[in-house]
């Protein structure tokens, strides 16, 4: 179940996507940590874009209604592989107390069924606090053997990731310059074709979005507004 | 274009996308801006009675494609980042229409949670779910009820639904703002659980420092306690008595077992040889345990086995020789069992290193150091803390330098301590590697 990817998404990714290329073939746990605002759920949306023109399956889990959200974007994907649909509340989805490793087990045997390898990339697993133990031996389960798992963080502060065997690799999301952003724009629907007209279009982004780096959600409103 | 003045709340970039996004698709940010997360049909529902607004064909697809909203297993929802100037613009605008979406929005909550549910868990969850919608329309009943939801949590896991609910209260402050003392005490619970231990020490002080007969005063004074331990004994021993006292007066069990779980740790920090404290120690930790196997709670249960078990064994070992060493074994046979139930039974991983590592001590102390190291070895799997980690390798040292071991559990020792080190010390370097290298 992939979300569109939207012009305005595509500002300065390259190194991510990049490293969700290489996790395609390696397998593995690769880590993005994103705080709120850094483009987290985009940069999703893209990295399923790129499983899919390598002919991999990519799922997208991610719930951040539930009390333990590693728990609910586990289940989201697990949902969408055997049953896609949306998902009804209940005690079973929001407050189950099966271990989270189980529930990775269960996501592991439907990804170790699929005719094709799949991608699975859980968003917002930390959202209200650090994954504890328990929830990291569950990813490493996830991760072994030809499993890729990329994890995009909510909150990569409380979080020892490197005591996972499988990571492969972290990486934290960065601001974006303009010169990104700007680049991005040439793709805008209403770019014009006339230098003076653009040259007002580029005025116009740097006065909104100020000087210095820019965070990444400012960069997609400002972008967005103009199409 | 806008259907309104674009509203001084909102920072440049996103009144940039709001002058130009279409009306319907404003008002529908903002339902979702002061909502958890909406099914189309229900944000549907919500336009048509709040604004009279029916959407065009298409418009779910339109909103997934919006910046501000993000789609999730419930539905949609509106992104952190935007939420809380578009909730201010809302309320500014129109706050006849903002308190009208509140009191739908409550009766949503309270449909669902009527719907023939069965467990109480579900119950609780929308309980806080109706809390924070009741925070627009009825602040007051809003904090009473996230109280609620935060002192009654169902089941396992306190610290992991007792933070869900905080983030709920958090994200609802500006509404909440005439109700500080609260807002300190849940501020202070979140840094106390990040690790922001000065800010919590801050917060939670506010809390203490106007102490009323209530739950949140007693939970205040517990985590106070446990936050400056270190620093300052007296206080916290004076700390952690007051939430005793308080959580037995108001049949608050599952703080009261936590406080004194605690108060029984600060004791045996002031032991010094036999005498008052250690028997005050083992006289809690003893009282603590029959309360928590009540409870339920394997976890909670866990951590009381482990607290009574090292009371008892720093009892019996505080005696020196005056302890016959016969006695220390029976001693030793019976708290081992414990340990290794509280291992089993929970799975907080955390517990169950500092389960492992007492039970090691016991056995090595008693001469069994070959078992002591194969069962630590074994915990050791798991991952752990620094701090577990750390203890951990410092029994494995001790088993190492005991002259009764034999050398094969002493290369066991020595690489249990050598794993140890490899993980503490290459687990940084590896993290550091891992996040410069690209």
């Amino acid at each position: 179940v992939t979300l569109p990817v939207e012009w305005w998404m595509r500002v300065d990714r390259e190194g991510e996507l990049e490293i969700a290329r290489s996790a395609l073939d390696a397998g593995g746990l690769w880590v993005l940590l994103a705080e709120d605002g850094q483009g987290g759920s985009e940069l999703a949306r893209l990295i399923a874009e790129a499983a899919e023109e390598r002919g991999r399956t990519c799922c997208v889990g991610r719930d951040t209604q539930t009390v333990d959200t590693l728990r609910g974007a586990l289940l989201h994907a697990w949902r969408q592989l055997i049953a896609p649909g949306p998902r009804e509340f209940g005690m079973s989805d929001l407050m189950s107390r099966e271990p989270v490793g189980l529930i990775a087990q269960h996501l592991r045997d439907e990804l170790d069924g699929q005719a094709e390898r799949a991608v699975l990339v859980l968003e917002q697993v930390d959202h209200a606090r650090g994954i504890d133990g328990a929830g990291l031996a569950a990813l490493d389960q996830l991760a072994r053997g030809e499993q890729t798992v990329i994890v995009i963080t909510a909150n990569h502060r409380g979080t020892p990731w490197r005591r996972c065997d499988t990571l492969r690799k972290l990486r934290a999301l960065g601001r974006f310059r303009m010169e990104h952003v700007l680049a991005a724009a040439e793709a805008a629907p209403t770019w014009p074709a006339d230098a003076d007209a653009q040259r007002e279009m580029v005025q116009g982004l740097r006065s909104t979005l100020g000087q210095g780096t820019i965070q990444p959600d400012d960069a997609f409103s400002a972008l967005a507004a103009l199409a | 274009m806008s259907i309104t003045a674009i509203p001084a709340e909102l920072p440049r970039p996103l009144a940039a996308w709001f002058d130009s996004a279409a009306g319907w698709e404003v008002r529908a940010a903002e339902l979702l801006a002061i909502s958890l997360s909406l099914s189309t049909d229900e944000l549907d529902e919500l336009l048509r009675t709040v604004f009279d607004i029916t959407p065009p064909d298409g418009w779910a697809d339109v909103l997934r494609a919006l910046p501000v909203i993000e789609s999730e297993a419930s539905g949609l929802v509106c992104k952190a980042t935007a939420a809380e100037a578009l909730a201010a613009a809302f309320h500014a605008r129109d706050p006849d229409a903002f308190r009208v979406a509140h009191e739908l929005l409550v009766d949503l909550e309270r449909e669902r949670r009527d719907a023939g549910l069965e467990e109480s868990g579900d119950i609780w969850f929308f309980d806080v779910r109706v809390a924070f919608y009741l925070a627009g329309a009825d602040p007051s009943a809003s904090v009473a009820q996230f109280e609620r939801g935060f002192l009654e949590t169902p089941g396992d896991g306190t610290t992991a639904a007792r933070m869900w609910v905080t983030s709920m209260v958090l994200r609802q402050q500006r509404l909440l703002a005439d109700h500080e003392r609260e807002l300190s005490f849940f501020r202070g619970f979140s840094n106390y659980v990040t690790g922001r231990v000065e800010e919590a020490r801050q917060d939670l002080g506010k809390v203490v420092d106007e102490p009323r007969d209530d739950r949140i005063t007693a939970v205040a004074e517990h985590l106070l306690a446990v936050l400056v331990r270190d620093r300052d004994l007296v206080r916290a021993t004076d700390l952690c008595r007051r939430a005793v006292e308080r959580s037995e007066q108001l049949d608050f069990d599952v703080n009261l077992i936590m406080a004194a779980n605690t108060l029984a740790g600060l004791r045996l920090r002031d032991a010094h040889g036999p005498g008052e404290a250690i028997e005050d120690a083992v006289r809690l930790a003893k009282d603590n345990l029959s309360r928590a196997s009540r409870r339920g709670d394997a976890t909670l249960l866990a951590r009381c086995q482990i607290t009574f078990a090292r009371a008892r064994w720093t009892q019996a070992r505080a005696l020196g020789t005056a302890f016959d060493p016969a006695a220390l074994m029976a001693l030793a046979d019976s708290l081992v069992p414990l340990l290794t139930e509280a291992q089993q039974a929970t799975h907080d991983t955390e517990a169950v290193l500092f389960a492992a590592a007492l039970q090691a001590e016991m056995l090595a102390e008693t001469d069994r150091s070959a078992r002591a190291i194969g069962d630590l070895a074994e915990a050791f799997t798991l991952p752990g803390s620094t701090r577990a980690l750390k203890r951990v390798r410092a029994v494995a040292r001790a088993i190492r330098e005991r002259p009764t071991a034999g050398p094969a559990t002493r290369d066991a020792a020595e690489e249990l301590s050598a794993r140890v080190d490899a993980e503490l010390v290459s687990a940084r370097e590896r993290h550091d590697e891992l996040l410069l290298a690209v």
